[in-house]
């Protein structure tokens, strides 16, 4: 008896088990063994005076000239030709070099595989070749960065792209009731920056080397300080890139970027 | 002997729970089940507004648009089986409705203007307070609203797997039997087909300024002008509608670039709004900002209904803008909270502009009528 049992029981479970797996109409999917791909994970951050930048909550002080206080709405921006640079001067394209990057959403963290070595830079063009800004931006498809109603960071009839986009507001002293708008869109070809940003701190220059069959994590802060540091709001807390004083307000702004070096990729 | 019973009935357990597809209450075996893919390509102007991001699970089938199509017109859809979607989005107005407010079951009113429907693929939020992400959930909100459709699901469930013509159309376009879930995808699929593209807006823009009339053209500059003053006459140049209104669709998308804003109606708020879903104070009296297509025939005007006429909503914008409202969008305000202070004559242009946008083709497109109307 309690052999028979025993016997009866091995196949009965062997039976339930090969009906049960019988019953899959799709055979499930075995993911391929993981090699790990070769890749970085590059990581922008805005940071205020080294704290990370928020949206509609607190007012940042921008002290010079005299202190003025902003507040974030959004915050986003249109790259190009993004690229590694390797210990050796050779460029690696990251992806097809276009990216939209906005930090209010968090859409600030990105895949890419590289070849296995020591990089040294990052280089840039913060906005958007001449063709491509006036060419049709529904040639692109859904996801792509550079579609105008994924991103919204095209201006329609005038042509072309914002290639970055800063709203909010600002007050003179933090008991002002009364909060006034600020606006900063970079755009028409002209505006158009290239920026290499090379690896380390003010303290030196480094390297980060990308490992076989790993993830490399690359942070990229955006010291968005810099980029107001001497401009007065009261005096003009709008540009939209056109007209003679807009102009010339955003070729500030830009300029802001580069000799305060407002990009920085810390060592790892 | 009791052994071998039980493992008998265990067996038969096992062999049955394979037997899914006759059981299963939803999809039945696929017999009939061969739906016509529509490509995209052929619902959207790829070259006029690009290609929409497109749910990957809820591939366009003729069946499947058709029967969203018949869903949306049926009253059986509310409690009472008097109202059906197309009772407050009627083809004719753009699929808004002409009242400030629509009348829902027991003659209920709704809370809000009823918007407009169309190009609602490129949209990434829905109502006025943007509360919804995706079609499909969408729809489920005024099926079962107490004062429009009054709807349980379960019983309009019952009630749809009762009705031959859904039998026959959820087998056709999902190989299931009437239930909800597909509803919702069905309905999304026609919805999504609501193309409004033909406007002579669409025609010239962006470039061929040519097809203006002068006074369109005037309108058009000032549409698409930042906002700045002449030195001498002081004059408004350009009133900036762009920002938010602006490109193919006549609409931001980008919540965050325009797209849901604060355009100046209201100090306080009687409707917080999007401030009302994310709990952020900074987000009172934020509404989705609509497309301009077709606004000729949408009215009345804001997410209230408070603005009867074209020309009082260009008042607003050029006399009345709240510029002490709390959550003023950015790009209103920076403008040295000024009013425009239009003359009639520019008040003129830019009405004249506006009424380039609407697309009669799609106000009178058989494919969106109620076919239950012959
Ligand atoms: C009683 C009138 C009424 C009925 C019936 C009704 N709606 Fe609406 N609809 C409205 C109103 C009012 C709004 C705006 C509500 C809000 O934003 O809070 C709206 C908004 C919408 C929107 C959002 C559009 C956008 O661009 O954000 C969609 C989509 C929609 N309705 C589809 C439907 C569908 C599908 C049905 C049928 C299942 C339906 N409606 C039934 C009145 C109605
Ligand atoms: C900052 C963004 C913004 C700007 C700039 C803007 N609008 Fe609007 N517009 C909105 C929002 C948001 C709404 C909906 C507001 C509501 O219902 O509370 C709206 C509503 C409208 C409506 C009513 C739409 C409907 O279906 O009810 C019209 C018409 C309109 N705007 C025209 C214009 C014109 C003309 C200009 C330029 C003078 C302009 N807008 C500038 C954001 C904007």
């Amino acid at each position: 008896m309690k052999k028979w049992s025993k016997w009866f029981w091995v196949l009965t479970m062997s039976i339930m088990a090969f009906s049960v797996q019988s019953c899959e109409e799709n055979p499930p999917i075995v993911p391929p063994v993981v090699e790990g791909k070769t890749s970085i994970d590059l990581n922008f951050s805005a940071l205020w005076n080294g704290q990370p930048l928020t949206f509609l909550t607190g007012w940042f002080e921008q002290p010079s000239p005299q202190k003025e206080y902003v507040q974030f709405f959004n915050f986003g921006m249109i790259v190009s030709k993004l690229r590694l640079v390797k210990e050796d001067g050779t460029e690696v394209l990251l992806g097809d070099g276009y990216q939209w990057i906005d930090f209010k959403k968090q859409r600030t963290k990105f895949n890419y595989e590289v070849p296995v070595g020591k990089y040294k830079a990052v280089r840039f063009t913060l906005g958007l070749d001449s063709a491509i800004n006036h060419g049709d931006p529904n040639q692109w498809g859904a996801e792509h960065p550079l579609n105008g109603n994924l991103t919204g960071m095209h201006w329609g009839w005038a042509g072309g792209y914002i290639f970055q986009a800063i709203d909010g507001n600002y007050k003179d002293s933090l008991t002002d009731k009364y909060t006034k708008g600020m606006s900063f869109h970079t755009a028409t070809d002209v505006m158009v920056r290239n920026f290499e940003v090379p690896v380390g701190t003010s303290m030196g220059a480094a390297t980060f080397e990308v490992k076989e069959k790993a993830t490399t994590p690359v942070q990229f802060n955006y010291h968005i300080n810099r980029y107001y540091q001497g401009i007065e709001l009261k005096k003009g807390s709008v540009s939209h890139s056109e007209g003679i004083k807009e102009t010339a307000l955003m070729q500030k702004l830009l300029e802001n970027l580069k000799v305060n070096s407002a990009f920085e990729i810390p060592t790892p | 002997m009791k052994q071998g019973l039980i493992i008998l009935g265990v067996l038969i357990l096992g062999l049955s729970s394979c037997r899914k597809d006759p059981e299963d209450p939803l999809h039945k075996t696929p017999s009939s089940y061969k739906p016509t893919l529509v490509d995209p390509a052929t619902i959207f102007p790829v070259g006029k507004f690009g290609m929409p991001q497109l749910p990957s699970d809820n591939p366009f089938t003729e069946e499947g648009i058709y029967l969203g199509r018949m869903l949306f017109y049926d009253p059986i859809l509310s409690f009472d089986s008097s109202i059906s979607c197309g009772s407050c989005h009627k083809q004719e107005y753009a699929f808004a409705e002409p009242k400030k407010f629509s009348t829902g079951i027991f003659g209920l009113q709704t809370g809000r203007n009823s918007s407009s429907l169309y190009n609602l693929a490129y949209s990434r939020k829905f109502f006025w307070d943007a509360r919804q992400s995706t079609l499909r959930e969408q729809v489920f909100e005024p099926i079962q609203a107490h004062n429009e459709m009054a709807m349980t699901l379960p019983f309009l469930a019952k009630r749809l797997a009762r009705t031959d013509r859904y039998i026959e159309y959820f087998d056709k376009a999902f190989g299931s039997n009437p239930n909800v879930f597909d509803m919702s995808k069905a309905l999304e699929q026609f919805l999504m087909t609501l193309v409004s593209k033909d406007s002579r807006f669409n025609g010239f823009f962006p470039g061929k300024f040519s097809l203006l009339s002068d006074t369109e053209k005037r309108g058009a500059l000032l549409f698409n002008g930042l906002v700045d003053f002449d030195m001498v006459t002081g004059l408004a140049t350009g009133t900036d509608c762009f920002h938010c209104h602006g490109g193919a669709l006549a609409q931001q998308n980008n919540p965050d670039m325009g797209g849901i804003a604060n355009n100046g109606l209201d100090g306080n708020f009687t409707d917080k709004g999007y401030g009302a879903i994310t709990g952020n104070p900074a987000d009172r009296g934020l509404f989705k900002t609509p497309s301009l297509l077709n606004i000729a025939v949408t009215g009345p005007y804001m997410h209230d209904g408070r603005f009867a006429t074209l020309d009082e909503v260009i008042d607003h914008y050029s006399d009345n803008v709240n510029y002490l409202s709390p959550t003023i969008s950015p790009m209103m305000a920076a403008h040295g909270n000024k009013q425009l202070k239009l003359t009639p004559q520019q008040k003129a242009d830019l009405k004249a502009f506006l009424l380039t946008m609407t697309d009669s083709a799609f106000l009178t497109n058989p494919a969106y009528s109620n076919p239950f109307k012959k």
